[in-house]
């Protein structure tokens, strides 16, 4: 049963699928949604940098860098869920279609996609961090770029670090839960699976941005970031 | 066959990346333990403050700007003041002493801020702060105590200002007179001074010619008595050389010493004829 899940065509089998190893759960993890991740984060970085380049100009190059890990320490749980969403939506809105259980043990047999969805996303998000780091310490260096890496490593907030990346785990769990919800809900109708994406991904980008909106009301993650 | 390869190709991406964010994680947390000294033990601080406003737990605790601690809490005691407890890494607390200081600082405008301690040196060397020790904290002043203060000084400076008006009031139009009437005088000196100095500088011009004038006269006398002048010099050279081959001639003379001996002693007898053989006949 090896490798049953990593494929649509082969996701038919899914119901005799009883305990899939932890590489298979993980199955978005491929070089190509590590590369995405990376391009996503070096350019997000690098992007910033070059917009502050200006306005802070009389600020030292460590401050910008510190202020641009930061901005995307904030931003990545969102732009890998949704990153994650464009890769794996439309896999789970199939394999949702096709699981015909309902109750308890049909979501027993998704559980492990939500979690496979969510540890990939964590994964992710410190490839992500990674490359936005890499991109500021290029973009804006001074003396020393090991030194620069290892004191922005070090700056990170421990707690910001910890939240965002339960952030970015309860992202990828949700999304695949809105992504499984839409499949099951259009599969005994005479719809699409492309409207189903559609409806998918709006769904779960409303929710993912609410919800983000929320917690940035309610944890004060400016607050938080100042006890690093 | 091909798709049990594809999936053991997979399977290994999957493996090499899942070790990578392993290994991500591990660097992340590495880094941020060794900047806070996690893995090193430490002792606790105290100090007393009236404000908490920008204290904060888990806010970074500095010596020198190197970090060495945290914020472990604050408590709001039933006197009104908040008491902070720190934690100070083991190696540090040597630094820190009975005349140390702590201070809210901030290293720019978008650092953190953070409680700096300054460093007692008459601690250095020695044991340092026991754990649980208090040390003073001396808080920034924020901009309501700054206008308050200035409130506070606005009177004594508006009566200080009313003050110096009325005395400038009083004082300025007199020396105002004052300064035109030296003013006049100056300028009636200036013109006096012009005169004279008109004057003297015509009887300046006449004495250096007269003095110039006199000077060509010398030049030219001199000029014509230099010949007549140095013939005289040789001439008077001449003499003194006769004059000393005379006196010379002289001396050697019986004669001579007959004129310089006493009158009284009679001169001996065979001796003017052995001294002086040219009067012997």
């Amino acid at each position: 049963m090896a490798g049953t899940c990593c494929h649509p065509d082969r996701t038919l089998d899914l119901p005799d699928v009883a305990r899939p190893r932890l590489l298979e759960l993980v199955r978005g993890l491929d070089r190509r949604s590590a590369g995405t991740v990376v391009l996503a984060g070096a350019g997000l970085s690098l992007g910033f940098i070059q917009l502050l380049a200006t306005p802070l100009q009389d600020v030292t190059a460590v401050d910008v860098q510190v202020l641009a890990v930061r901005t995307s320490l904030y931003m990545a749980p969102l732009a890998v869920t949704l990153l994650q969403l464009l890769r794996e939506g439309p896999l789970l809105i199939e394999e949702a279609r096709v699981v015909t259980r309902l109750g308890i043990r049909g979501w027993q047999l998704r559980l492990p996609r939500v979690l496979a969805m969510a540890l990939s996303t964590l994964v992710l998000v410190l490839y992500f961090e990674t490359a936005a780091l890499v991109a500021a310490v290029v973009t804006k260096p001074e003396a020393d770029a090991v030194g620069e890496m290892r004191f922005l490593m070090g700056n990170l907030d421990p707690v910001l670090f910890v939240v965002t990346l339960a952030k970015a785990g309860l992202f990828g769990a949700i999304a695949s839960l809105l992504c499984l919800h839409q499949g099951a809900r259009f599969r005994g109708r005479r719809t699409t699976e492309a409207r189903a994406m559609s409806e998918a991904i709006v769904v779960t980008t409303a929710a993912l941005l609410a919800i983000d909106l929320v917690w940035v009301l309610a944890a004060d993650p400016l607050q938080m970031a100042g006890n690093g | 066959m091909v798709k049990r390869r594809g999936d053991w190709s997979q399977s290994l991406q999957g493996m090499a990346l899942l070790t990578g964010g392993v290994l991500l994680l591990g660097t992340y947390l590495t880094s941020m333990g060794l900047s806070r000294n996690w893995w090193s033990p430490s002792v606790g601080l105290q100090f007393r403050t009236y404000t908490a406003a920008g204290l904060r737990p888990g806010m970074a605790v500095k010596i020198s700007g190197v970090r060495v601690g945290q914020v472990r809490s604050l408590q709001l005691k039933p006197d009104g003041q908040v008491l902070v407890d720190l934690d100070l890494g083991e190696s540090f607390r040597s630094m820190v002493g009975r005349h140390s200081r702590a201070t809210l600082s901030q290293d720019s405008l978008l650092g953190n801020p953070y409680v700096a301690i300054s460093p007692d040196p008459a601690s250095i060397g020695k044991d340092g702060v026991g754990s649980g020790e208090m040390i003073v904290y001396d808080p920034r002043p924020d901009i309501q105590t700054l206008l308050t203060e200035l409130a506070e000084t606005r009177i004594p400076l508006q009566k200080a200002l009313g003050a110096g008006a009325g005395l400038a009031s009083q004082r300025i139009p007199a020396t105002l007179d004052e300064l035109d009437r030296t003013l006049a005088a100056g300028r009636t000196l200036a013109g006096s001074l012009q005169r004279d100095a008109s004057n003297t500088a015509a009887q300046l011009r006449s004495t250096t010619g007269t003095v110039q004038q006199v000077l060509t006269t010398s030049a030219s006398s001199g000029e014509q008595i230099l010949p007549a002048l140095l013939q005289t010099l040789q001439e008077v050279n001449s003499l003194a050389g006769n004059s000393n081959a005379m006196l010379r001639k002289l001396e050697k003379s019986w004669l001579f010493e007959l004129i310089s001996s006493p009158p009284d002693q009679p001169a001996p007898a065979a001796k003017p004829a052995e001294q002086s053989p040219a009067a012997a006949p």
